[in-house]
């Protein structure tokens, strides 16, 4: 899992089926004092977060195991998640 | 695998109901063992801040290591699975 910042939400009313009713974030990865270290991307986002968050994110096959009532041979077509907001590294 | 230090303990309490009751620490992967962004790993081993470990990166193998059962689904694929004590390099 990895660090990131939400920058904004993105608003798709035309998509695939599997992902109608979930929302979708861009985050930018981060390292662990907020300073990027890739280009944005899109995340599937569970969890509510808001623009500015410090979140933690997961990517590849297990991000879609992040979408709630997602069995493990679900086919979300998913490759990054939001996991968690993080309130406090120390 | 990867051998990483453990920085610090990240706390976060909006997270997945998915992601089991454990730690989770930021690791930095040592020179060598990837770019040096930090990663979130979750403790099996009760690993802090400081210790060297060793990181598991696929998602089967992290969820045999934190379930019990592991037909659950984990959406994680980052776990520390020990603690080093010494690492000897060939000259």
């Amino acid at each position: 899992m990895q660090y990131a910042i939400v920058k904004g939400s993105v608003v798709a009313t035309q998509k695939v089926k599997e992902l109608q009713g979930i929302s979708l974030k861009v985050i930018v990865p981060c390292n662990q004092d907020r300073e990027p270290v890739s280009d944005p991307i899109v995340a599937v986002d569970s969890i509510g977060a808001r623009p500015g968050d410090h979140v933690i994110w997961v990517g590849k096959r297990e991000a879609s195991l992040a979408i709630p009532g997602s069995s493990l041979a679900n086919n979300y077509p998913v490759d990054a998640a939001i996991m968690g907001i993080i309130d406090d590294i120390g | 695998m990867i051998l990483a230090k453990v920085l610090a303990r990240v706390v976060s309490s909006a997270k997945s109901d998915r992601l089991p009751h454990r730690a989770m620490l930021s690791v930095e992967p040592l020179t060598g063992f990837g770019d040096g962004t930090p990663l979130i790993a979750i403790d099996s081993v009760q690993a802090g801040p400081g210790d060297t470990v060793l990181i598991l990166q696929e998602g089967t193998g992290a969820r045999q290591a934190l379930f019990e059962e592991p037909k659950d689904p984990l959406p994680a694929q980052t776990v520390i699975v020990g603690i080093v004590d010494d690492i000897q390099y060939y000259t």
